[in-house]
């Protein structure tokens, strides 16, 4: 038997799926100032924010968004070598596969790149880039100055890599968006607006602002954390919906069921 | 969800915990509206043990001002002879009270005392019972020192001591006189009404005296009366 709450459940799967975008009042903001930022001749741009507000999710929007319009890749992760990078960056460059055993020389691809400039303008978005070395980071850099490439860079906000951060982005970063966690209020829109995409109703109208209050509480407002959260929550309600029926009220979520999904998840301890 | 049973477990222990803080300053309020309570109830108590010190000490002030003889401690100089004239029990209320209770009611000065006399009086004090010596003067300044302190006091063991002292020494007429303001102080006092009437016998007013005695003898019926009537109609007073 299939428990209301499986569907519920799979809504808060984390994933980068650009259908599950959730358009909040915070995220178009962010959209907003990212694509007016790439609009100005900046040679660099850094999304900056702690693990799971959504920078991900946000260029591969704007990517999607704005793939027919311009010029503008997405790269999710970043290549493990150097010369895997520069294998994938001559190939959206030239729309030529790399000839088997040879590499690509690095001052004739910067001669190449100024030779776009005014011919291509090319966007490239580099998704946690905080994994690149400081001498990738400065090859990076001197390609942004040929002005032919205009790089996003998506960084984690932690500690150490705030000193990255300073070390390498600082003197070369012409602006700096940051995303920040959300506020409760955000932070409701995006259950329900999820659950509501998947015409889950009833189950987002059994989430009541005292429970988004306690889980704003536990995920202190963190997209990837309330995902966590939230599929573990439906996950416990499958439980009991299937085997201990008396035990859950669908009319709302019980608030121990919440508690207990925070124990798991280790947000609250014994 | 296969961890679901040790999941409850752990959120019943989180629970537990986190009223923990709870139960504990529950307890606490508890325990210290108990010592409170504890508190005022020795306190209230505390005040009723000396309600009663208080209304034991009225009581026996009373008793000893009104109804019964108190200790006459000697208060006249003694330059004659020397007689034991009274022996008095003190009330077992005295022990209850406080061993200064006695200094709280005797507030007469002592006159000048011989140092024997001061040691006898000090060694009966010690003991429940008390034998005063009183002692009987021919110096007259003595009696009317008593009896300067009686206008002031009002004091009924001053008239009492007169009444008796002055028909132990024959003087009839002050005895009674003495007797009968004891009397206005306390007409229920019996050893003063015996005096009033004996001293009346004494100065020949004996019909008198026996009229007085039988009107006292069918209010009271007292076997006293009887017998000093008796005495009085056989003339051996």
């Amino acid at each position: 038997m299939k428990s209301r709450y499986s569907a519920a459940k799979n809504v808060f799967v984390d994933s980068v799926d650009i259908d599950d975008y959730i358009e909040l009042d915070s995220s178009v903001s962010a959209y907003n100032q990212l694509q007016h930022s790439m609009d100005k001749p900046l040679k660099m741009i850094l999304l900056f924010g702690r693990p799971g507000t959504g920078k991900s999710i946000l260029l591969n929007r704007i990517q999607e968004k704005l793939k027919h319009q311009r010029e503008i890749y997405y790269f999710d992760t970043p290549a493990p070598t150097e010369k895997e990078f520069f294998k994938k960056l001559f190939k959206l460059l030239t729309q030529k596969d790399l000839p088997q055993n040879t590499e690509v020389n690095f001052s004739a691809l910067i001669d190449f790149c100024k030779n776009l400039r005014g011919k291509r303008e090319i966007i490239l978005l580099l998704d946690e880039a905080q994994m690149y070395s400081a001498e990738m980071m400065e090859k990076i850099r001197l390609l942004s100055d040929t002005r032919a490439i205009k790089f996003v860079v998506s960084l984690h906000k932690t500690e150490d890599e705030d000193l990255i951060a300073k070390e390498h982005f600082q003197s070369r970063i012409w602006e700096v968006i940051e995303l920040k966690n959300a506020k409760k209020e955000d932070q409701t829109a995006y259950v329900h607006k999820k659950l509501l995409k998947k015409n889950l109703f009833e189950i987002a109208n059994s989430i009541k602002a005292k429970d988004m209050t306690l889980i704003h509480k536990f995920t202190k407002g963190n997209y990837r954390e309330c995902n966590k959260l939230m599929f573990t929550i439906f996950e416990i309600c499958e439980y009991y919906d299937q085997n201990e029926p008396s035990k859950i009220n669908y009319s709302h979520i019980p608030k121990k069921i919440i508690e207990m999904a925070a124990l798991k998840l280790g947000y609250i301890h014994v | 969800m296969y961890d679901i049973k040790p999941l409850e477990a752990d959120w019943n222990k989180y629970q537990l915990n986190k009223r923990k803080p709870w139960y504990l300053f529950l307890i606490l309020f508890v325990l210290i509206l108990f010592v409170l309570w504890y508190l005022l109830s020795a306190a209230q108590k505390e005040n009723n043990i000396f309600d009663e010190i208080y209304q034991n000490m009225n009581m026996f002030s009373k008793q000893t001002n009104v109804k019964k003889p108190r200790v006459l401690l000697p208060k006249i100089l003694v330059n004659g002879s020397v007689k034991n004239l009274e022996v008095m029990k003190e009330r077992d209320i005295i022990s209850k009270v406080n061993k200064n209770t006695d200094d709280i009611l005797v507030d007469i000065p002592i006159l000048d005392l011989p140092k024997n006399t001061v040691n006898t009086l000090n060694e009966t004090r010690k003991d429940k019972k008390v034998y005063i010596d009183i002692f009987e003067t021919t110096s007259i300044s003595a009696y009317e020192d008593v009896e300067e302190r009686f206008k002031q006091s009002g004091d009924i063991d001053d008239a009492l001591f007169l009444a008796k002292s002055y028909y132990k020494k024959g003087n009839f007429e002050k005895s009674e006189y003495w007797a009968l303001e004891v009397n206005k102080l306390d007409s229920s006092l019996e050893e003063s009404f015996f005096i009033f009437v004996k001293s009346k016998s004494k100065l020949g007013k004996m019909n008198e005296a026996i009229s007085i005695l039988n009107t006292y003898l069918k209010q009271t019926n007292s076997k006293n009366a009887k017998v000093l009537l008796e005495k009085l109609k056989n003339n051996k007073l």
